[in-house]
């Protein structure tokens, strides 16, 4: 066995674990970061296909940003020990099975028959003077213009969805009024109220 | 073929009107910002004025020969223009309808149009798609806006519920589809659509690529069943027709169908045409139970959202018939089903829009009883619709359910042919349905029809007097969908 | 050498992960939103592994706008359930049930 197959089976192992740890994760939380540990292993997966810069996207962008905000709606919607899976064991069983069947028949498809070494050699190393952002920024703002100005579309659609759908309007929005905050004098906040007991006779 | 695989600005001129209508969105999105509340309707008519100029520039190049620009990835031809000259057009029809829907329910935002013009962005990329990066992209800007739309009735349980249903399933189709992708491109080598019908097409292809372009392709396939709504993947459509807000129902049942169409055509015709005999199988399959569960299922609705739901599940069914076939003829009259159904559905929701009042959605079929009484050139129209959706002649319905039948004939497939006639009279009956009550049934209570805006009432006759017209003379415009393939 | 179809068979297994995933989590959207990210890393390195072994880029290219399309996506999908939740106060919903029960 290469060194090459020893990473690849470690990186797959951890890769599938999470995975399977993430769907049956009760705790959404720990779901997020069982995603994380799997997006760490994919992006070392991609390392050993000689993609640095996707590598690193993915754990710049995902890990980074996109399980940061999965974690902060999770915090702000208190949802992490929510009990959400009533009808979670029921369909496990049979979800497993299915699931099974189809990763099996998909891996007989796509096994060495059809995509083996013999059929598709590995491709010999790049020098280590081989820089996959060059290659890659060399396409992308040429070949690739137009995809690109596209994925600015998309953007600005992510944007524009975000504010149309969550921002409040004034109103019903929660915000400080700072100058109010600001110019208040200790007598506003604190009432010394003299309580006088009720007497016998109710005076 | 006019090939130029560098960038060059002169060869931009192809794309004109896509330009033009991203320009245009930055600029009605920045001067909404700035328009007080008495202003807000000049929203509404520079979205107008947008879609007319892009229409209009789309219109001037057709005829204009096949042009692939921009690194491969954009084609301009005579069907991507004549969809986006159709497109345009009932998009323009479905914001004035639209309008009519928002002010009465108090959903009048700039971001709605803003949003709908870069649905529209979306579908023009899609239909000019000629790579299959620029296929996913158009459509991911497509779904993107179609779910903020939705769930623009923010104070609505039903439509945020309908919104994340709709991103939810919308995902995991779009999941499906790239991993057909990532086999039709780990196979050919190649994003290119006409280098992957030169792959697909060459004589030499070993068992072994077959087998995987084959794989890829029924991922594809779902994807797009999904996307268009076809049974088995169908169950969102229902759910998200009912919960959307209706103007949001009347613009995704209409115009994503023609760019889900043109997608259609440019990854299974122009790109995967060499295997034809595999998705044809697959398509009459999913036509067949579309249109029996279309009809079935169509009966037991007392809601008319979730009914036209099912109806535009069977009529999907029609056009996957059309494809199945495998002729250019049956793809022509595919792509005049799907025309006559985008005017049909749109007419139908604009008489819906029509009778909502603030405070009364008119989506029950209870609501439609009596409806002649008191407002007899609404019923009028949707008599109308509902005979042309049934298809009965001599509305343009009938045409193109006949047009569709003759290619599963002259194609052989006898039995499909009668299954399908037996299913389309079945679901004549539930048509049938809102006309007896409309005509025949008296409504609970005296309903005083509040005057709509002339704008509305005008264009909804006009739409629905044009499913007479045309069905007058439907072959000039099975002769112009043919001419496009 | 690890061949092509062992990165496959990989994203295979992790795509049919992420299909279950979605089975068995219908009312829980997090985790539904989630399966569908493990879904598009499993197609992304189907991507990766086939750019790899053609020696041509363009499969990485698509993998860069997939992770930004993805990441408009989860912005959308984490609003619309923002929503959801001061609707409805909960975010339990049955995506594959129909809207009235």
């Amino acid at each position: 066995m290469s060194f090459d197959q020893i990473l690849f089976y470690v990186f797959s192992f951890w890769f599938i674990a999470a995975s399977l740890a993430m769907i049956f994760s009760r705790n959404a939380a720990k779901a997020v970061l069982f995603l994380i540990l799997a997006f760490f292993s994919a992006a070392s997966i991609w390392i050993l296909l000689e993609a640095e810069f996707l590598a690193i996207t993915l754990i710049l962008v995902y890990v980074g940003a996109v399980m940061v905000l999965f974690l902060f709606v999770i915090k702000m919607l208190n949802i992490d020990k929510s009990s959400l899976r009533a009808k979670f064991a029921s369909y496990l069983p049979l979800g497993l099975i299915v699931a099974a069947i189809i990763a099996a028949e998909m891996a007989l498809v796509l096994g060495n028959n059809q995509f083996g070494l013999e059929m598709m050699a590995a491709p010999a190393r790049h020098a280590a003077d081989y820089s996959n952002i060059t290659v890659l920024a060399l396409q992308l703002y040429t070949d690739y213009v137009y995809p690109f100005e596209l994925a600015a579309v998309l953007l600005l659609i992510a944007i524009i969805a975000a504010i149309t759908l969550v921002h409040r309007n004034e109103g019903n929005r929660k915000t400080q009024n700072i100058a109010e905050q600001v110019s208040v004098k200790a007598k506003d906040r604190v009432y010394l109220v003299s309580i006088t007991t009720p007497n016998k006779e109710g005076k | 073929m006019i090939n130029t695989p560098l960038f060059d600005t002169t060869s931009l001129m192809a794309a004109l009107p896509e330009i033009f209508l991203l320009s245009a969105i930055v600029v009605v999105l920045l001067l909404d910002l700035f328009l007080t509340k008495p202003f807000k309707q000049v929203t509404y008519y520079l979205t107008q004025l947008s879609l007319l100029t892009t229409g209009v520039l789309a219109f001037n190049l057709i005829g204009e020969p096949e042009t692939i620009i921009l690194g491969n990835s954009f084609i301009l031809d005579d069907m991507a223009s004549v969809f986006k000259v159709f497109m345009m057009v009932a998009a323009m029809v479905a914001m004035v309808y639209s309008r009519h829907y928002l002010l009465q329910h108090s959903l009048f935002r700039g971001e709605y149009f803003v949003l709908v013009m870069l649905s529209i962005l979306g579908m023009m990329v899609m239909v000019s798609g000629h790579s299959l990066l620029t296929l996913y992209l158009g459509l991911e800007i497509l779904s993107l806006s179609l779910y903020t739309l939705i769930a623009i009735a923010r104070n609505r349980a039903g439509a945020v519920e309908a919104a994340l249903k709709y991103f939810v399933l919308g995902a995991i189709a779009s999941g499906l589809l790239l991993y057909g992708m990532s086999m039709i491109y780990g196979i050919s080598g190649s994003l290119n659509i006409s280098e992957i019908a030169v792959f697909a097409n060459s004589a030499t292809l070993a068992s072994r690529e077959v087998l995987i372009i084959n794989f890829g392709l029924v991922f594809l396939v779902i994807g797009i069943a999904f996307k268009l709504g076809a049974v088995p993947f169908h169950m969102w459509v229902p759910d998200v027709y009912q919960g959307a807000p209706t103007s949001v129902t009347m613009f995704i049942s209409t115009v994503p169908k023609i760019a889900a169409v043109a997608m259609l055509v440019r990854l299974l015709i122009d790109g995967l045409g060499a295997m034809q005999p595999y998705w044809s199988d697959l398509f009459t399959v999913l036509a067949i139970l579309s249109i029996v569960l279309g009809s079935i299922v169509a009966l037991l609705q007392t809601n008319i959202k979730r009914l036209l739901a099912y109806s535009t599940i069977s009529h999907i069914g029609f056009v996957l018939l059309g494809f199945a076939t495998g002729v250019i003829t049956g793809y022509g009259a595919a792509v005049f089903y799907i025309l006559v159904y985008v005017l049909m559905s749109l007419a139908a929701f604009g008489v819906i829009i029509l009778l909502n009042k603030k405070g009364f959605e008119a989506d029950l079929i209870s609501d439609y009883k009596g409806l002649s009484a008191h407002s007899p050139w609404s019923a009028l129209m949707m008599l109308i619709i509902m005979l042309s959706m049934a298809g009965i002649p001599p509305f343009i319905g009938f045409y193109a359910k006949l047009f569709i039948l003759q290619q599963v004939i002259s194609s052989g497939m006898i039995t499909v042919a009668i299954i399908v006639v037996v299913f389309a009279v079945i679901s004549a009956y539930y048509y049938l349905q809102i006309i007896k009550s409309m005509y025949f049934e008296d409504g609970d209570e005296a309903q005083e029809s509040i005057p709509a805006p002339i704008d509305i009432q005008l264009v909804v006759s006009i739409n629905a007097v044009l499913i007479l017209v045309v069905g007058l003379f439907p072959d000039f415009w099975m002769q112009l969908a043919l001419s496009l393939f | 050498m690890v061949s092509l179809s062992d990165y496959l068979i990989l994203s295979a297994i992790i795509f049919c992960i992420g299909l279950v995933g979605i089975f068995v989590n219908r009312t829980n959207i997090i985790t539904l939103l989630m399966c569908v990210e493990l879904i598009l890393v499993a197609v992304n390195t189907n991507f990766i592994a086939f750019s790899h072994f053609l020696g041509n880029e363009a499969g990485q290219i698509f993998v860069f706008f997939i992770l930004t399309v993805a990441a408009a996506e989860v912005a959308i999908g984490l609003a619309i359930l923002t929503l959801l939740f001061r609707n409805k106060g909960s975010i339990n919903v049955d995506v594959t049930n129909s809207l009235k029960g």
